[in-house]
């Protein structure tokens, strides 16, 4: 009875969840359709992983192939988990005064974390893939012995990464040099081509087809098990924990901001930016997610570097764009509504509109050279060619990139709670953060493609773009003037 | 600063939230606001401060209209809520900010930041929290400072008393009460503490349905008046 009204209470939470407040009709319809879209390509994915596989080479063992990855790709989901993955404690915090035992709390939360989208994702390639490669080509026991050992092994990684939150919750980086180190490992090991990584995979979960299969794959559901009890104990001694004492920033990195501060009004605003985004977990996620926007970039640009068919020239507008302007795409589409909270102080004070657009602008065009400073050795190293229209595509996002997002920032009008994850939060979404992309990447695509000048043109254009910024500060300041009072409405979460 | 409503409406679909043909509050005056929940204070409040826009009619300070110029944010403190707190900055870091926004140097900061410390009581507030992490009337004792600290020759604050400790209350009704006393400054404040809001201002408006139904200069049965107006039969 207890379970069943906790159980009832999860799915409420979830169907109420403020995440799905405040967005619109057609992104709820879009949202809901890139979600089937996912989970399609996850279930296709696995069933007919093998049917790619045996096309390009017939005498290829799919189910050996695919176990010579699976350590490196739970190894990434892992790392993805401990970026996103938040304990069940709030979760219990409206329970705890109630006549229920704590022990059957944990146990309950314990064991409803597992269904996180973490877990059911990979499952949806899984099972599949198990289906058409392992059910009906091995014996019952042996791929039952396999798909058992998956499960396990998801089981684990959760309830790893609920330990090590739980019993690391203010000294993660220990955890994150070892997550990184390990991580650096395994993509030297690829690049290398040593194949360390793969024996080790391979060795684990190929002996889950051989005789002694049943017996490791009985020995990691009991580790699991072992692992839920553990998590259950964590949990329970962690619920009288008081609120986490929130340390402060260092101090270094206090006075840099604060000389920031201390060069006028923009320099105020654009430390008061950076505090906020450093500060506050769902743009502090996203601030990262913007730096995972250069390994993207530079994959494509590998792609390109390699490929010879009609999508290369996509692989190199996609990539030269997103090395550059991860920060621009990611963070500055939400400006303004990451400080609906506090709108109203704004306006209420003497900030002027030409001050904040000029340090939400500085900090975008200084974004841009920060990240292709980052990915430049790596471009040196894997695409030298490619670098003078890599500075092309820098000069266009500093210059136009920059000004049509801010614009688009302008058409913010919900409220945006900066405490949650930002993980799966959809929370103050609109389908305009989804288009904003659209322009941005078509320009280029046009130029490049009408013209052999079109490097010219938009390393032209950006530049006088750039130079044109105050003008677009101005102009955006007369916009925000117009609509400031639909923004703050929108921002107080009235109409 | 005086202020001026001249046939100021509220219009939300069909319902008229706030009406109110004229108002003037004097330079150096101490109004005070008092209704029931949804009786329309705030939206004034919000109105006098231009974060809604009015359907009708215009607020001028000083003979300026608030919506057309920007003027009057310079000389204005304001506090209606945890909308105008930054949380995330550490309450010194959110005083520098606000305090610099007015002109007001590091020094002069920190000196009014000294002169206001005693309001929080023993509390350390040395800059190891943000401000999201302290109490809930701590972080109106933080909004109401940032709003006194720029020496306002306008100010406008919501329920200022809600949430605060009794020594807290009466201390900011002291700072209050002489800041009306020895300034030029015009208070304009809503409350629905009729003690202390009798104490303070020297002029009380009711308002009920966004329609000013009294206005009475505070006299030694003020308090007695307005307990009437607002006591309901017993149900």
């Amino acid at each position: 009875m207890l379970y069943r009204n906790l159980l009832r209470h999860q799915w409420k939470e979830f169907l109420r969840n403020p995440s799905w407040s405040g967005i619109s009709v057609a992104y709820a319809i879009f949202l809901v359709l890139l979600a089937l879209y996912f989970l399609l390509t996850f279930a296709l994915s696995g069933a007919f992983i093998g049917h790619l596989i045996t096309s390009q080479d017939p005498t290829a063992d799919v189910v050996r192939l695919v176990n010579q990855h699976l350590l490196s790709g739970f190894f990434l989901l892992f790392l993805a988990r401990l970026l996103f993955q938040n304990t069940p404690q709030l979760k219990i915090g409206p329970y705890l005064h109630l006549p229920i035992s704590r022990p059957a709390l944990a146990r309950f939360f314990s064991f409803a974390a597992l269904f996180h989208l973490h877990n059911l994702l990979p499952l949806a390639f899984f099972i599949p893939f198990w289906i058409v490669n392992l059910a009906l080509d091995y014996p019952a026991f042996t791929s039952l012995s396999w798909l058992s050992a998956i499960v396990a092994v998801l089981g684990l990684s959760n309830y790893l990464v609920i330990c090590i939150n739980l019993a690391l919750a203010r000294r993660a980086l220990p955890v994150w040099i070892l997550g990184g180190g390990t991580c650096g490992l395994i993509a030297l090991d690829y690049w290398q081509q040593w194949g360390y990584t793969g024996a080790l995979s391979s060795a684990v979960f190929d002996s889950l087809l051989g005789p002694g299969g049943p017996v490791l794959a009985l020995a990691l559901l009991a580790a699991t098990c072992l692992l839920f009890g553990l998590t259950c104990r964590l949990l329970k001694d962690h619920l009288h924990d008081e609120a986490p004492f929130e340390k402060v920033s260092t101090t270094r990195s206090q006075s840099l901001l604060d000389r920031l501060a201390s060069l006028g009004p923009v320099g105020q605003l654009m430390a008061l930016e950076i505090k906020l985004a450093i500060r506050n977990k769902r743009p502090r996620q996203i601030l990262w997610s913007a730096l995972m926007f250069v390994p993207l970039g530079l994959i494509n640009i590998m792609l390109y570097t390699h490929g010879s068919s009609d999508s290369s020239f996509l692989y190199y507008l996609w990539g030269a764009f997103l090395t550059t302007s991860g920060f621009v795409v990611n963070y500055g589409q939400f400006m303004f509504g990451w400080e609906s909270l506090y709108f109203d102080g704004h306006l209420a004070r003497p900030v002027q509109f030409r001050h904040l657009l000029w340090a939400k602008l500085l900090l975008m065009q200084i974004s841009c050279p920060v990240l292709a400073l980052v990915c430049l050795p790596f471009l040196l190293i894997f695409a030298p060619q490619l670098l003078v229209s890599y500075s092309v595509f820098l000069l266009y996002n500093i210059g136009f990139s920059t000004a049509c997002m801010l614009f688009f920032a302008t058409m913010n009008r919900k409220r945006l709670y900066i405490s949650p994850s930002s993980f799966f939060n959809q929370q103050g979404t609109s389908l305009h953060h989804l288009l904003a992309i659209i322009p941005l990447l078509a320009l280029p695509a046009i130029m490049m493609l009408a013209t052999d000048y079109g490097p010219l043109f938009l390393a032209v254009g950006g530049l006088l773009c750039w130079t044109l910024s105050p003008v677009w500060v101005r102009l955006l300041a007369y916009r925000l003037q117009k609509c400031k009072y639909r923004m703050a409405a929108g921002f107080r979460g009235s109409t | 600063m005086h202020l001026q409503v001249q046939n100021l409406q509220k219009r939300y679909g069909l319902a008229t939230v706030l009406d109110l043909p004229e108002l003037d509050i004097d330079n150096g005056a101490s109004f005070g606001l008092v209704g029931n929940n949804g009786a329309g204070k705030t939206t004034f409040l919000r109105l006098v401060l231009d974060l809604i826009r009015p359907s009708e009619g215009q607020v001028l300070i000083n003979g300026q209209n608030v919506a057309q110029d920007d003027a009057w944010k310079g000389y204005t403190g304001s506090y209606l809520g945890p909308g105008f707190l930054i949380d995330y900055l550490m309450p010194v870091e959110y005083i520098h900010f606000v305090g610099s926004l007015y002109g007001m140097s590091p020094d002069q900061i920190e000196k009014k930041w000294d002169h206001y410390r005693p309001f929080f009581g023993d509390q350390p507030l040395n800059g190891t929290e943000y401000i999201r992490n302290l109490s809930e009337g701590n972080k109106k004792k933080m909004g109401l400072v940032a709003a006194l600290m720029v020496e306002p020759q306008l100010l406008v604050l919501d329920e200022p008393f809600t949430n605060l400790d009794p020594t807290s209350q009466i201390r900011l009704k002291d700072m209050l009460k002489t800041l009306d006393q020895t300034t030029d400054t015009t208070l304009v404040i809503s409350s629905h503490d009729l003690n202390h809001i009798t104490e303070v201002c020297r002029r009380i408006a009711v308002i009920e349905r966004g329609i000013i139904v009294r206005d009475i200069h505070t006299a030694p049965d003020t308090l007695r008046e307005l307990e009437r107006y607002f006591a309901v039969e017993e149900m």
